[in-house]
């Protein structure tokens, strides 16, 4: 007989499971075969964190007015703390506190924009409210990526309450 | 053979940060009632709103959120044109920011559409009085009340 086979699970993780086979025909059941035994891998564990502040004090902007994570030297920085090769995804919502801001490109009343940047230089605009975009990718376990955050004032706002933004990084398993 | 499968594991994770920010505001409001009367004033001459005169000093306050300078100016009323220094149909409005009700130094405002500094970096909340001096014409054509609009402008603190 070949090609006989067992699914045995669901299994947990990183733990030693032993088995032992017997054939059964007509006549009855064959002694039992001497143990075999296989351990299971350690769990995928898929974990980012920031290890900057992950506060940013843009304060006072004027209208259209720009200020970055670098002019403030709050440049953020997520690490991946779990054990697999992750991926890094970025969102940014829109921003509450008075009459709301709209996250879009380009500013005008109400709406205001964000960027990101990992080099200081290269820029990318998040250009809808909470939808992922990819901010880095092949970040080896125990490593960290460094990331920059613009953000740009509408052309005019309804009211001058304080506005809070929140940024998302997603770790996913590196495809 | 034993063939082991991967055991359930997480999808993704997150981690966020927070930014806060706010549009910078520049405001100014008059706290006290924004109207001066003067009265009736004799041809040539003046009246002011210091102690001595109608005591009725004027406040500015800013009221948005960044340091603010005050610029002040005046129209032309329908009888007289304002100008620098008065002459027939002619009048002048000045302001006064320092020892207004002892010995007051008088800066002629803006004459519309220009503006004159009344005051420099003021910060949000603070407040600013002033004094208004009107000099009346030399001669005049009308002799009907005539009513000087005076414009407080903020603008951020350079």
């Amino acid at each position: 007989m070949t090609n006989a086979y067992y699914d045995d699970s669901p299994l947990s993780a990183s733990t030693t499971y032993r088995y032992r086979v017997r054939a059964n025909n007509s006549s009855g059941d064959s002694p039992y075969s001497g143990e075999n035994e296989t351990t299971t891998d350690a769990a995928s564990i898929i974990s980012v964190t920031l290890t900057s502040d992950g506060e940013i004090q843009y304060g006072l902007l004027g209208s259209s007015e720009s200020k970055t994570t670098l002019t403030l030297t709050d440049t953020q920085t997520a690490q991946n703390d779990g054990n697999v090769t992750e991926k890094f995804n970025i969102k940014a919502s829109n921003a509450t506190g008075g009459t709301a801001w709209t996250l879009g490109d380009p500013v005008s009343t109400n709406v205001f924009k964000m960027r990101y940047s990992i080099n200081g230089t290269d820029w990318t605009t998040l250009t809808t409210a909470d939808s992922y975009q990819t901010l880095a990718q092949n970040i080896t376990s125990t490593s960290s990526q460094n990331f920059d955050l613009e953000l740009t004032a509408p052309s005019s706002s309804s009211d001058a309450a304080q506005k809070t933004i929140t940024i998302t990084i997603q770790a996913e398993q590196q495809p | 053979m034993f063939v082991v499968s991967d055991a359930a594991k997480a999808t993704s994770e997150t981690a966020t940060v927070t930014a806060y920010v706010t549009a910078k505001n520049i405001s100014v409001a008059l706290t006290s009632d924004g109207s001066v009367s003067f009265g009736t004033i004799n041809l040539s001459s003046h009246a002011d709103t210091t102690a001595s005169g109608v005591n009725d000093t004027e406040t500015a306050q800013n009221d948005g959120n960044v340091d603010e300078d005050f610029n002040i100016k005046a129209t032309t009323t329908t009888a007289w044109t304002l100008v620098a220094t008065p002459a027939a149909n002619q009048y002048t409005l000045q302001f006064c920011i320092t020892d207004c009700d002892g010995a007051p130094t008088w800066t002629n405002v803006g004459i519309d559409p220009s503006y004159a500094t009344l005051a420099s970096d003021i910060t949000s909340t603070s407040t600013q009085n002033f004094d208004l001096r009107v000099g009346t014409p030399s001669s005049s054509s009308s002799y009907t009340q005539q009513t000087i609009t005076v414009t407080v402008q903020a603008a951020a603190a350079t």
